[in-house]
């Protein structure tokens, strides 16, 4: 029991120097609390006995390690207070890290939840504090029963909270991709409190208070010293905390990982595109290739016209193969351009049915043939540039097409699913081709690179995809399932709805 | 016919050996990691005492009686072995006493020569250790009092037991109140310069410091077979640790059993009066014994620790000492 405190607890401090932000601050907070919680638990009983020796291998590991706990340099008041700490604590973090989650509209954003919260464990601190709390119930018996009973109810009040808070959170999220991952950051919560559970029903004050008749069987049992859960219940509890936990951490581990990939391909894809020796390369190979099979083409050409009789067929036909090759160098570096120009975007509050049809309309032109499934809020609005937004979302499109006919899955359809999703307003550009490889993962982004041939792709797409998003504040993810298919994610901050737009533009009318 | 009969009768052992073993009764026997502790308790063990009453006993450790006592009403644990201190929870009728252990010599103010103190006086100011609720407690007060002193004059710092052995090591504190074999392990490890100021001998003439076995008044009244049965294994084994000749041998269970040496086993041999249990039911009979509960009460409700008077009968249990030698 002590390796799995230490373990939850160095975990969650790697998980916050991964990724610092208020979630894993407070992940690394609570299980800060709950180890402080167990700690002086485990202290007080290598102190005080009382257990077998299962529960001894159980709790402690090996003997020295309860023997160091058990002389460890600490009075009864320092223990009591401390245990109290980690006792107060934990509900209130938990809280906290609840509320961070919720995105209910009366709870976002509201500050003085968060600082409400605090009123309970910082009374409960404030009153156990040992001087204070012996003062407190000196004379009063009606008072110790208060503080014990007070505070067991706003404990249990504020767990009970918190699995409202979470469940509700839980059950808004629509989308498999975002349930999934807040199912693990729940079993994870769910294992901690179950640890925090096994012996927060005492009261700490017991720890310097013990010999007082009130506490002596009448106030409290000896539930430090007599667990409620025998060895092999123990043992239980401690697979499921340890299987909840991995999962819980796994899951936040990887999407810390991801950011931290992500800040750190910027920098890498900066770099590679101010060197632009990459890009400058395949831009040179591609164009004189072009340019040479075009003088391949004028030399014909000059032959066929050298002749006293042209044959006006092949001179057509030359000249026709010239036009055709401009045209397709001019559309080219039209797309260069486009993608790596200074892009001044100008957000607007923009239908997203009108964004999505115009990039749909613009795939059918290039793909006549491809199937597209749209499924699109009629009144979602966002704020966008259309034209840049549209060709974005052309692109994932074209990939997505291009990686099914790879797959020789023509018959299937593509997918382009739009949802208004907590703070967020996420377009899924759905294929099922054949899914992106870990190594493929990690160059998907950089510009020029292509996974096609790149005679006829500067693979610039993703590179433009990704520095759209960013312009427009969001955030592009992806889940990918090698064999089956790969969604991309563009999460663009939440506007609003047609109807706030008419109301809004009639009140300034 | 005589595969069949050689069947059944293998069938009859085992069903006897099976009802013979349903009747073993399990007993979760609290103690302290002392010799005056499990003097008894070892021998009765290792020396078959109580499998011969049909007991199997489960030794359960404890840091102090209070907590003991504490775990008896939570329900894990039947009997219980407690030092002095614990002996007021019984006087407020928490728990039953049933067998007398010792008269024990084995708690100690202990001092520190570097923090300047000689005399009970020189406590004043100083910082001084002590385990609530415990003769560590009451062996303090007992020695501030002749001083005309009070636990006001000192700097006290509640701590459990082991932790006073490690704060007075380490000069975290100056002085502290405890019992065998912390004592011993106290001084030895100061080179000199610990040493005892006064001990439970020095307030003979205020009270008597008597260890007993306990058991929940609830649990007597169901199991009285049971705890009359203890009583007898107990006493066996009080005869034999009682025996000058066997103080080694006992040593060796107490020392194996706390996981320290034999020397450190054999130093506490002398921190009481090992009786037999012909003087205990004697005591018990012609009055001696309550005569010490009795002064030990009173001393209680002298020092305010107890607030009015029982009669001494009300817990301890003088029928069940008789009886059990008879």
């Amino acid at each position: 029991m002590v390796l799995l405190v230490l373990l939850l607890l160095l975990v969650s401090f790697v998980l916050f120097l991964t990724r610092r932000n208020r979630e894993t601050g407070l992940i690394l907070a609570l299980a800060s609390a709950l180890s402080l919680h167990w700690i002086t638990v485990l202290v007080y009983i290598a102190k005080k006995g009382g257990i077998t020796a299962d529960m001894e291998t159980m709790l402690f590991g090996l003997r020295q390690v309860r023997h160091s706990m058990q002389y460890m340099l600490v009075t009864l008041k320092q223990l009591g207070f401390a245990m109290a700490v980690g006792r107060y604590l934990f509900p209130l973090i938990l809280l906290e890290l609840a509320l961070y989650y919720s995105y209910a509209k009366g709870i976002r954003n509201r500050a003085w939840l968060k600082v409400a919260a605090c009123i309970m464990p910082a009374v409960s601190l404030v009153c156990y504090y040992p001087p204070v709390f012996e003062w407190l119930i000196d004379g009063r018996s009606w008072m110790l029963r208060l503080l014990v009973s007070g505070t067991q109810g706003w404990i249990i009040a504020y767990l009970v909270l918190v699995a409202v808070l979470i469940a509700w959170e839980y059950r808004g999220i629509t989308m498999l991709y975002y349930r999934r991952f807040m199912r693990r950051r729940c079993a994870m919560i769910l294992s901690l409190t179950m640890l925090y559970a096994i012996y927060c029903p005492q009261d700490p004050a017991q720890v310097y208070l013990f010999y007082r008749n009130e506490y002596m069987g009448r106030v409290q049992g000896l539930w430090y010293l007599n667990p409620a859960l025998n060895v092999g219940n123990f043992l239980l509890v401690i697979a499921v905390v340890i299987i909840c936990s991995a999962v819980g951490f796994h899951a936040l581990m990887r999407s810390a990982y991801d950011n931290l990939r992500e800040g750190q391909e910027e920098v890498a894809i900066q770099r590679k595109f101010d060197t632009a020796s990459k890009g400058a390369s395949v831009f040179v190979h591609s164009v004189k290739n072009q340019l040479l099979a075009n003088r391949v083409v004028h030399k014909r050409l000059g032959q066929e016209l050298a002749k006293e009789t042209p044959d006006m067929a092949k001179l057509r036909e030359y000249q026709q193969m010239l036009a055709s090759a401009n045209d397709t160098m001019l559309q080219r570096m039209d797309e260069l351009y486009h993608s790596v120009r200074s892009n001044f975007i100008t957000l607007v509050p923009t239908p997203l049915e009108a964004v999505c049809q115009a990039a749909a309309e613009h795939f059918a032109r290039k793909y006549p043939d491809a199937r597209l499934e749209m499924v699109v809020p009629a009144d979602a609005l966002i704020l966008c540039d259309k034209v840049h937004l549209a060709e974005t979302i052309y692109n994932l499109l074209t990939n997505g097409w291009e990686a099914q006919i790879a797959a020789n899955r023509r018959e299937e359809p593509l997918a382009l699913i739009c949802q208004q999703e907590r703070l967020w307003t996420v377009i899924e550009v759905r294929d099922r081709g054949n899914g992106i490889t870990r190594q493929q993962r990690k160059h998907i982004y950089d510009p020029f690179y292509s996974s096609k041939n790149t005679n006829f792709n500067w693979g610039m797409g993703l590179y433009y995809v990704r520095a759209t998003v960013k312009s427009h504040l969001g955030v592009l993810r992806v889940d990918s399932r090698p064999g089956q298919g790969s969604s991309f994610f563009l999460q663009l901050p939440r506007y609003g709805s047609t109807n706030d737009l008419i109301e809004e533009q009639e009140e300034r009318a | 016919m005589k595969k069949l009969l050689a069947l059944v009768m293998v069938l009859a052992m085992l069903c006897t050996a099976g009802l013979a073993g349903a009747e073993t009764i399990e007993l979760n026997v609290a103690y302290m990691p002392n010799y005056a502790s499990l003097w008894s308790v070892l021998t009765g063990i290792n020396m078959g005492y109580f499998a011969e009453e049909g007991l199997n006993v489960k030794l359960v450790e404890f840091a102090d009686g209070p907590t003991i006592i504490a775990a008896m009403e939570s329900g894990s644990i039947d009997i219980g072995y407690i030092g002095p201190g614990a002996h007021k929870l019984c006087i407020n009728g928490r728990a039953m006493i049933f067998a007398l252990s010792q008269i024990g010599d084995s708690d100690h103010v202990l001092v520190s020569k570097k923090a300047g103190i000689n005399t009970v006086q020189d406590l004043k100011g100083k910082k001084v250790g002590y385990s609530s609720g415990t003769s560590s407690e009451m062996i303090l007060q007992y020695a501030l009092e002749e001083a005309g002193m009070t636990m006001d004059d000192i700097q006290a710092y509640e701590m459990d037991a082991s932790a006073l052995v490690t704060a007075m090591m380490s000069g975290s504190i100056d002085a502290c109140a405890c019992w065998s074999p912390s004592t011993t392990t106290i001084i030895n490890a100061s080179n000199g310069d610990v040493f005892s100021l006064c001990s439970n001998k020095d307030f003979a003439h205020r009270t008597v410091t008597p260890a007993s076995w306990i058991v929940m008044k609830g649990y007597q009244e169901k199991n009285p077979e049971t705890v009359l049965k203890f009583t007898r294994a107990l006493y066996k084994a009080m005869d034999f640790g009682s025996n000058p000749e066997n103080y080694e041998q006992v040593a060796k269970w107490v020392a194996e059993q706390c996981g320290t040496d034999l020397q450190n086993a054999l130093d506490q041999t002398g921190d009481a009066a090992w009786p037999t249990a012909a003087e205990v039911i004697q005591g018990a009979q012609d009055g001696t014994i309550e005569g010490y509960y009795k002064v030990q009460q009173d001393a209680f409700i002298a020092s305010g620790a107890v607030e009015g008077a029982v009669p001494v009968a009300d817990y301890v249990l003088f029928d069940v000492m008789i009886e059990a030698g008879k």
